[in-house]
């Protein structure tokens, strides 16, 4: 006798719902802040940086 | 091959959603922290007495070693400048005063404007320099470029002194020009006060770069020997 490995209806929302809470989670705390920075710096830090590492 | 249009519509609609996120973090989730900061920051400005002495005691930002009054470490939660631009009497670019942080990392211009640390301090006879974001994270400089002859750029320092600076001059600069935070980047013996901002809006190819001179008595530097590509650095 095999048990049953159906999964009950309730789990695939459930689970959609937490991938996409993590996902948002994920984007907003280090993709997002990671690609703003690319698009945004009002110094002139990362020049400076630049002209002062090692070629 | 109905599976791979499927996916590939799942992938178009996942797409979507994600760009559709970052402009909601970009229109709002970075003002909303920047307000976050800028009210905490007023609360300590408030609540801090008027040598610089925090109430309550916590995390340091490094400040410089050059021996001058601002080498003292500032609390993160501290500001160290409060700032605002008037013209005729009024205020223009933000009616609230803008508190400013020390430090230029990204991490704490997203809380304000942030002071080069290692460029001359508020009043003093050198070059007072400040970043800070153009569009996000409150947009504190987003018209920075409507400032005009006659307008007054004004700083409260940590000893609640208020300094205050003629607009003089703005400039579009490569990244790259890290002259505009010397000593003396106009070459005008005045005590200078430098604002530096992206530019254009939304990118960071340029940067638009904003003078104004002092137009009290300026107090000793504490930046008198340190190089532009050093303040620059942060």
């Amino acid at each position: 006798m095999s048990e049953s490995t159906e999964r009950p209806r309730w789990a695939k929302p459930v689970l959609l719902t937490l991938v996409i809470a993590v996902a948002i989670v994920v984007l907003f705390t280090w993709v997002f802040p990671w690609v703003e920075s690319m698009q945004q710096d009002p110094t002139l830090g990362a020049a400076a940086q630049l002209l002062r590492a090692p070629r | 091959m109905s599976k791979v249009v499927r996916g590939a519509g799942w992938l178009l609609v996942v797409s979507g959603a994600v760009v559709l996120l970052y402009v909601v973090y970009l229109l709002w989730f970075t003002n909303f922290e920047t307000e976050r900061a800028q009210n905490d920051l007023a609360e300590t400005w408030a609540e801090t007495e008027s040598d610089g002495t925090a109430v309550e005691t916590g995390d340091t930002v490094e400040g410089t070693d050059d021996g001058s009054d601002h080498d003292d470490d500032i609390e993160v939660e501290d500001a160290y400048a409060a700032m605002w631009f008037e013209r005729d009497g009024e205020r223009i670019i933000q009616d609230e005063e803008i508190y400013v942080v020390e430090g230029v990392s990204l991490d704490r211009l997203r809380s304000g404007p942030g002071h080069y640390p290692d460029s001359d301090r508020p009043g003093g006879a050198g070059n007072f320099a400040i970043a800070g974001h153009r569009t996000t994270y409150g947009a504190p400089f987003w018209s920075l470029d409507e400032l005009q002859e006659g307008d007054t750029i004004h700083v409260i320092d940590r000893e609640r002194r208020e300094w205050v600076y003629a607009y003089r001059t703005q400039e579009v600069v490569a990244p790259t020009a890290l002259w505009v935070v010397g000593r003396d980047p106009l070459e005008s013996g005045e005590a200078t006060i430098t604002l530096t901002t992206c530019h254009p809006r939304g990118s960071a190819a340029e940067r638009l770069i904003v003078w104004g001179a002092l137009l009290d008595e300026p107090i000793e530097s504490t930046a008198a020997d340190v190089p532009a590509e050093e303040i620059a650095e942060g």
